[in-house]
């Protein structure tokens, strides 16, 4: 069984006490005698917009401390302090366009081709070491379809879209028999997955299937869910968190972009909160749906690809104000929740951005990047020049460090970002 | 990089030489043409996309090669090179030269093994299928990736641990839904009359929505609240039900014929809602129309009863007419209809449960029911449990394989299930192991393990194509006895598929994918500029194309009706929609003859098309031009290659579409593609984003005239014609299309290609475009026949190879 920090109302339960708790601080430690070290637990969430984000209202003409606010920099502001904006990053050799998001979080060059493989990405290469320690090794969330999570053999994970349905596996404890049920259904898995190995192996045998990449990928999978399956043994044998909100209902309705994303937001941050995962993919909204936003009439792909027409970045302007709105108020949320003598902002270490350059000629340099939170000397507009940039995998390694994860190269990364250092 | 693959390339030229010697005597045709045609562009002074042709080698195994001969090839087939200001390739040795890339391209690329997981629609099927269950699975499982634009072929589906946790999951849902667990209901007729239920009582007096009683029955105006509540008509308990509606017109005007939708689920919040279909509204007060259709319904499942009413009433329009409504009678349901216990489901997995059976169903603890005292929950026991274990889970393995299995295999289960036994498991719960490990093995979610092909491999891909899912009886048996390697009764057996109502997950499937069907719903007209737009018309929508598809299929009809036909498959609804007369009623899509005026004809004028390529607001040339390039033609624009520098588009100062394009175009490295995509979807601007014909663009902004009782206004002209990539012009939709129609061949083997991927499930590459020709040369005689080429395709190299 993992260490882990109880969290303080399991605690009271497991005692027996029944106590409400006003608010939840989950992460304070218990008990103070019993839990004398402080536990430095650290996370990590990366958010892709798939639709690019327009850059002249993003990045500072100025670098350094003293930037000047920008339009969508406007609605952080209240958390400066713990922002970084990032101009001048790019993957190299990661190209195509949209399909460059299968490479955002992993680096994997030419994603546009169609002899493309991808790789792991830097969640999963990160829950590959701590993921044991919470009962949900890793969250990959989508607002729509598609996500930004590979495993190492470059198959993308399946992302979670209905945020009722993760809600209710991250909270919902069932009754004593469905409890029960789960526990056998877990017993019978366990030996199940091992009969299905020895079956894959065995076609794998067979002539001429020796290499084929969907009994490879076949093969892995079982082994890692075997894995994950004496874990859940493990977790199954604890209540899960308690948290005093209703289960979310689902929205529908694509153009209610705010709705959605809100559901997103308040989902991720309780699952950091309650430590039920510590690291979190989200690939944002984004398709060809008019949004309800006052001033907005067309399509978002289409207001995207604005060939500079004043009219039209107006109108993408209104949708991604709002997507920094909702950012800033989620970064807000983190920090007013504390963690022992820091917040849960200080502890978790997010990045947002966006696989494009620039959305209306859909290149892929010159990335929009924005850090928040973390232990990092945040306040600054980080800006490389272009040609002399440092991978954007760089970061993915800053952020892997951060993790306390020994890593010194990821994917085209040798190193940490310079200029974004530990406090 | 192609810079790095080229010096690669030089690398391994001394192997190259020794490879194409034999080859050389038409390798030369490749280094003329190139010589001749392409190095003023593709040479020594100039590489354009990075390409030169003076030194390049003979295709050779690689990706890098294999990719780089594949987009010439592409290029010169398309007739996009030699580009148009350029003397065009002498027909003859154009053939020659791509007869000689295609057969150095196949020679030397490995076929990508057929072997591939189910994707979730099959998994579905097949459950259902073997099990006899109709649980929903298929939500359970994340959706599915598409290549080549199909989600059924091998490399778009992945593994990962997370999917298998998924189909742990699935398993267990569909072994629960193998046993029924309560004695059912006798079955009884619950009936609702509208207005003797208060809630409709109330409605009606407080006027809510402006309903209304009339002789007895409530008349409903529009498919918003109030609901029309038929509450003593829910059924109690779940089951299957015949379920029947009593309606009839209210004032419906002269031409109107009025329609009703009839939908299953929850009465509140915001459970699934099942379509039953929609309905025309006709008799009298005294005669109604009477509803009737049977269908799963859930506990208190309620019938939501919706006016779809066209053209809708609108007040300040129809002054002087008075509202047409839909009056509702009555409802009622008889049910539960599967009175069988224990359940079918359960008599195929476990059965037989006779009297010498050692296997019985038994009653078990008191479950609570609101309506039923004392009802007992059941479950399966034996006593004899290693026995019947071991029978039970050994038959369900020797089906769910689709071949003969052997006997170390099915022991494997039957092990496991018995160990579950041993570790004190009871009997249905080691059942349900072993039940679920045969539906998450390897033999199981894959299709084409094996690596040889025999008559059950057949068999199977057969079902998939046709199907979605596992071989019947009779193809089982055709297989079993090998009867299906006779080509005679390898295409009854086709024929009958086609025949079948199970072919309707093949016309749902397939139009879905290759039209984009599917994503029809993702954006929603603005009613500001589309008031017309209604439910009605997006369900008519879907309906017309695959009732056009169904229609070609079933009568083997020519894929060129896909680019322009002289009928239309249409109801009252599309007919009013595409202006054409004489189409009355809602409920059946019937073949009509279109009239000689009518611009209609082929997919490109269907609304569902028009509305999968637009958003819900406007039209982009772009997207539509391309979409007609990629699923129309099968010639997709590749994707910018790598290196090449993106150009940012300046659209400031352009006013209209065109303009804005024709700057877009103004940039070389744009033009080289958009000269291509952009003239389809400038033949396409005729139509608007719910497939209305027009001559100009609807606007919210004010400045032109207002169109009377809407809210829009008259906007730019649309600017009609264009030139094609070849330089031949086009002066409006209709000479597009009639320049599509004078390539028939480019059309066949086209919707060949969609074919071939759906039907193999492996993509087709330009190496195997043996396969393609095959189909289109075995289709010829039958003018492209849809049916034919079904045939064809299953009789392909492609659909045959390990």
């Amino acid at each position: 069984m993992p260490n882990r920090t109880i969290h303080r109302r399991t605690f009271l339960r497991a005692s027996g006490v029944a106590l409400s708790l006003p608010t939840l601080q989950c992460m304070k430690p218990a008990n103070a005698d019993t839990l004398s070290k402080r536990v430095d637990t650290r996370r990590m969430i990366a958010i892709c917009a798939p639709l690019g984000i327009h850059t002249p209202h993003l990045f500072p003409k100025t670098a350094g401390r003293d930037y000047e606010v920008t339009k969508y920099l406007e609605p952080l502001q209240p958390v400066r302090d713990k922002v970084s904006v990032i101009s001048g990053l790019m993957h190299p050799m990661v190209d195509g366009g949209h399909a460059a998001e299968k490479s955002f979080l992993t680096g994997a060059a030419h994603p546009g081709q169609p002899s493309f493989r991808n790789t792991i990405s830097v969640d999963l290469l990160a829950a590959e070491q701590i993921g044991h320690e919470t009962r949900f090794p890793f969250l990959a969330l989508s607002a729509d379809n598609g996500g930004i999570s590979y495993t190492r053999s470059g198959v993308q994970i399946p992302p979670e879209s209905q945020p009722s349905r993760v809600f209710s596996r991250l909270f919902l404890e069932g009754s004593t028999t469905e409890k029960a049920d789960q526990m056998r259904r877990i017993k019978d898995g366990q030996s199940i997955l091992d009969l299905v190995t020895s079956q894959v192996q065995s076609i794998q045998r067979s002539a001429g299937r020796a290499d084929h990449e969907t009994l490879d990928q076949y093969f892995t999978s079982v082994r890692e869910l075997e894995q994950r399956m004496v874990a859940a043994e493990e977790w199954a044998k604890l209540p899960k968190p308690v948290v005093d909100q209703k289960p979310p209902t689902d929205i529908d309705d694509r153009a209610d972009f705010t709705g959605r994303m809100e559901l997103l937001f308040d989902l991720m941050a309780l699952a950091i909160q309650t430590d039920s995962t510590r690291l979190i993919t989200l690939k944002g909204a984004g398709g060809n749906e008019v949004v309800n936003l006052n001033g907005v009439d067309d399509g978002w792909h289409n207001l995207s690809h604005h060939g500079k027409d004043p009219g039209k970045i107006d109108q993408l302007a209104i949708i991604e104000h709002e997507e920094f709105r909702l950012f800033g108020e989620f970064l807000k949320k983190l920090d007013s929740i504390k963690d022992g003598d820091v917040t849960l902002l200080d502890q978790t270490a997010i990045m947002l951005g966006s696989n494009l350059g620039n959305a209306s000629s859909h290149n892929n340099s010159d990335l929009p990047i924005v850090v928040a939170g973390g232990r990092f000397q945040h306040g600054q507009h980080l800006a490389f020049d272009q040609n002399h940039a440092p991978p954007l995998a760089n970061l993915l390694i800053s952020f892997l460090q951060h993790l306390k994860l020994e890593v010194d190269e990821f994917s085209s990364g040798q190193a940490t970002l310079r200029g974004l250092d530990l406090v | 990089m192609i810079g790095l693959g080229w010096l690669l390339n030089r690398l391994v030229v001394p192997l190259v030489v020794t490879l194409t010697t034999c080859h050389a005597v038409r390798a030369d045709i490749y280094q003329n043409v190139f010589r001749d045609h392409c190095i003023k562009c593709h040479g020594s002074d100039s590489q354009e996309a990075n390409l030169r042709l003076d030194t390049i080698d003979a295709p050779v195994r690689g990706i890098e090669s294999l990719q780089v001969w594949s987009t010439i090839f592409a290029m010169i087939d398309s007739g996009e090179m030699p580009p148009a200001d350029e003397p065009s390739l002498d027909p003859v040795v154009k053939r020659k030269l791509l007869d000689w890339i295609g057969d150095e391209l196949s020679r030397n690329s490995d076929q990508v093994p057929a072997l591939r997981r189910m994707n979730r629609m099959e998994y579905e099927n097949t459950v259902h299928d073997l099990l006899n269950v109709d649980t929903p699975l298929a939500e359970l499982l994340p959706a599915d990736d598409s290549v080549q634009g199909f989600d059924n072929v091998a490399s778009g589906l992945g593994i990962s641990s997370i999917l298998l946790s998924r189909y742990l999951e699935a398993a267990n849902e569909a072994f629960e839904g193998t046993i029924r667990r309560i004695q059912p209901l006798p079955p009884q007729t619950r009936r609702a009359v509208l207005m003797e239920q208060q809630e409709n009582i109330s409605s009606v007096k407080q006027k809510k929505g402006g309903v209304i009683e009339t002789a007895g029955a409530f008349v409903d105006f529009a498919p918003a609240w109030p609901p029309a509540r038929v509450d003593p008509a829910h059924p109690i308990e779940e089951g299957v039900y015949r379920c029947r509606v009593a309606v009839f017109p209210h004032d419906p005007g002269e031409h109107r014929t009025l329609s009703v939708a009839v939908f299953t689920g929850p009465l509140f919040g915001d459970g699934k809602r099942h379509f039953q279909g929609m309905f025309d509204v006709t008799g009298t007060a005294t005669e109604p129309r009477i509803i009737e259709f049977t269908t799963q319904l859930g506990e208190l499942h309620a019938l939501h009863i919706l006016p779809w009413i066209y053209p809708e009433h609108v007040t300040w329009r129809d002054k002087e007419e008075s509202r047409p409504g839909v009056a509702i009678a009555w409802a009622e349901t008889y049910g539960p209809l599967d009175q069988t216990f224990p359940s079918p489901a359960s008599e195929k997995l476990f059965g037989p449960f006779d009297d010498a059976a050692t296997i019985k169903i038994v009653e078990g603890g008191q479950v609570y029911i609101r309506h039923r005292r004392g009802a007992k929950s059941h479950f399966v026991d034996s006593t004899d449990p290693r026995a019947d274990a071991a029978r039970i889970v050994s038959r369900l393995a020797s089906r769910a394989f689709r071949r003969p299995v052997e006997d170390n295999v099915t022991d494997s289960f039957v092990a496991l299930t018995l160990a579950r036994l041993d570790q004190g498991s009871t009997f249905e719960q080691a059942v349900q192991a072993g039940v679920v490990a045969i539906l998450c093995s390897p033999h199981f979610l894959l299709l084409n393990s094996e690596s040889e092909v025999n008559a059950y491999t057949v068999a199977s891909r057969l079902s998939y194509f046709l199907w979605s899912s596992m071989p019947d009886d009779e193809l089982w048996q055709r297989a079993a006895d090998g009867s299906l390697n006779d080509p005679a009764v390898l295409h009854a057996q086709v024929d009958r598929m086609i025949d079948d109502p199970k072919i309707e997950r093949f016309v749902e499937s397939f139009t879905g994918q290759w039209l984009d069907l599917r994503d029809i719903e993702f954006t929603t007209p603005d009613p500001k500029l589309y008031p017309e737009y209604d439910e009605l018309l997006l369900r008519s929508m879907l309906a017309e194309t695959r009732g056009f598809f169904r229609h070609l299929l079933a009568n083997d009809l020519s894929v060129k009706n896909f680019i322009d036909s002289d009928f239309a498959c249409l109801n009252q609804r599309m007919a009013a929609h595409y202006g054409i007369p004489d189409v009355q009623g809602h409920e059946e899509f019937r073949i009509v003859q279109l009239p000689e005026d009518s611009i209609r004809g082929g997919i490109l004028t269907h609304a569902s098309v028009l509305k999968v390529t637009a958003n819900g607001t406007t039209t982009s040339p772009v997207l539509r031009g391309n979409w007609v390039l990629e699923n129309i033609l099968c010639q997709p624009s590749p994707p910018p290659p790598p290196g090449v520098s993106l150009f940012e588009p300046d659209i400031r100062g352009a006013t209209t579409i065109r303009e804005q394009l024709d700057l877009h175009r103004s940039n070389s490295s744009c033009a080289r593609c958009h000269n291509r995509i952009d003239p389809p979807g400038f033949a396409l601007e005729e139509f608007d984003v719910i497939g209305g014909h027009r001559e100009w663009y609807r606007t919210l902004s004010k400045g032109g005239k207002q169109i009377s009782k809407t809210n829009y206004y008259v906007g730019p002209t649309v600017e009609q014609g264009g030139v094609l990539a070849d330089g031949q012009r086009f002066a409006d939709f209709v000479e597009f299309r009639q320049r599509l129609l004078e390539r028939p061949e480019m059309v066949a083997s086209a919707v060949a290609t969609k074919l071939l991927v759906y039907g193999s499930g492996r993509p087709v590459r330009q190496s195997d475009r043996s396969s393609v020709t095959a189909v289109v040369d075995a289709t010829r005689d039958n003018d492209f026949g849809l049916r034919s080429m079904v045939h064809a395709v299953v009789d392909s190299e492609l659909f045959h190879q390990p």
